[in-house]
């Protein structure tokens, strides 16, 4: 037997070879006996194969990226085995080598198509924009280019008027 | 504070009665927010955690459909006071056992209610009796759009709203119905509607959510998924899956009677 498929789990050989459709997509995992007991794979209605995909891509030879930390918060991809949880925002930037093959079973798509927070967003790109601006107003103070300088101080002045009146 | 005055008002689930109540008893939506920038709630140290809870009792209270709402701390609740919240569906059972810096905000006619930091820092809830999705959908969207003049919420473009739980990223939004169902279980038909059920990308679980025994035959059925369709598709699908079990209770009630 050339190549034998390994268990997603614990990378022993694999017995069980199961395919669930859902929403017309297939999904298919390969486990060894022991994990397909323990997964409870012989009884049908209490196994969801969401949960088992959600483990298998992290098991430990899948994430050998383990060493990687969340910057903002210091959260491990041992903390998300853990607790089945991020631990802020920025970890979907941080973990995304485990996240994707993750999202691929559990959900209709892996792309957002519904509401989007425009007025949220706005903001947010007017903070950025003033930020810039900042950074290069002092810049171009300290090359003694005023002119520059004085453009920033004005395209300040404006987004910091329209950042007011967003927050009305 | 005591809920006192809450269980002596009207409440939207106990007062309003709707024709097509008999088989659909409640909608239910929520939404998952979180604060850009901060951590989510399980990760989130004590400090964190209350300063998250101000910001946010402050920026709930502060809408229109919040006035003369009832704002608490988890903390300052009695069991008794967390039994009859849970029981009438405004606060789930993982907020009523959490630590320090949860709380809840009920609007007065108990169809709103925003419990933070339980999962995710926000948690926007609207129940609605009968059959009643676009309704609720419409009064929730409005709510949301309310809290965004004041919250920065965690989103990216491609994976959508920002979740603790990677299962209730993009749209955050878990819709669900409260089905009577009595036919179907006398008819012992239950068993294969889940599993239709299931295979069409939507959940049935017993009367108060994950891991509740369907007592009564009351089940809730609700959306699996959250990433890659709008709002509106998932509730269309919801709906669609919904009508089709009105329809097989209702046969199997004039079979039986």
């Amino acid at each position: 037997m050339a190549n034998p498929l390994k268990c997603d789990l614990c990378s022993k050989p694999a017995t069980v070879h199961l395919t669930q459709i859902l929403d017309n997509k297939v999904h298919k995992v390969d486990l060894c006996e022991d994990c397909a007991q323990e997964k409870g794979v012989t009884d049908p209605s209490g196994f969801s194969l969401a949960d088992l995909l959600l483990k298998a891509s992290l098991n430990p030879e899948a994430s050998t990226e383990s060493g990687v930390r969340c910057e903002q918060c210091g959260f491990t991809p041992n903390d998300f085995k853990k607790q089945g949880r991020f631990g802020c925002p920025a970890c979907y930037g941080a973990f995304k080598g485990i996240l994707d093959p993750m999202l691929e079973g559990m959900h209709k798509g892996t792309v957002h198509s519904g509401k989007v927070p425009q007025k949220a967003l706005e903001r947010k790109s007017l903070y950025d924009r003033l930020t810039k601006l900042e950074g290069d107003l002092s810049e171009a103070i300290k090359a003694e280019r005023y002119e520059d300088a004085a453009r920033c101080r004005d395209e300040i002045n404006q987004v910091r008027q329209a950042v007011g009146q967003k927050q009305r | 504070m005591t809920i006192g005055s809450l269980i002596d008002t009207p409440s939207e689930l106990t007062d309003s009665s709707s024709s097509k109540s008999a088989i659909v008893l409640m909608t239910r939506i929520r939404l998952a927010r979180n604060l850009a920038g901060h951590p989510f709630p399980g990760w989130a140290k004590p400090a964190q955690r209350q300063k998250i809870l101000e910001a946010c009792t402050e920026a709930v209270t502060a809408t229109t459909a919040m006035k003369r709402s009832l704002a608490v701390g988890v903390d300052d609740l009695g069991e008794l006071e967390k039994r009859i919240l849970v029981e009438r569906h405004l606060i789930s059972r993982e907020l009523s056992g959490s630590k320090q810096g949860s709380g809840v905000v009920i609007s007065k006619d108990q169809a709103i209610s925003v419990m933070i930091n339980e999962e995710d820092h926000l948690r926007i809830q609207m129940l609605r009796a009968g059959f009643q999705l676009k309704k609720t959908w419409a009064a929730i969207n409005d709510m949301d759009s309310a809290l965004e003049d004041s919250l920065d919420f965690a989103f990216s473009p491609t994976l959508g709203y920002l979740t603790a739980c990677p299962t209730n990223l993009g749209t955050g939004m878990r819709a669900s119905a409260m089905m009577h169902l009595p036919a179907l279980v006398i008819a012992n038909q239950m068993e294969k509607v889940v599993r239709a059920v299931n295979q069409l990308g939507m959940v049935v679980r017993g009367l108060f959510g994950e891991g509740s025994d369907a007592s009564g035959s009351i089940f809730q059925i609700s959306n699996q998924t959250t990433l890659g369709e709008s709002e509106e598709e998932i509730l269309k699908r919801l709906s669609g899956v919904l009508q089709s079990i009105i329809e097989h209770e209702l046969n199997a009630r004039a079979r039986l009677l």
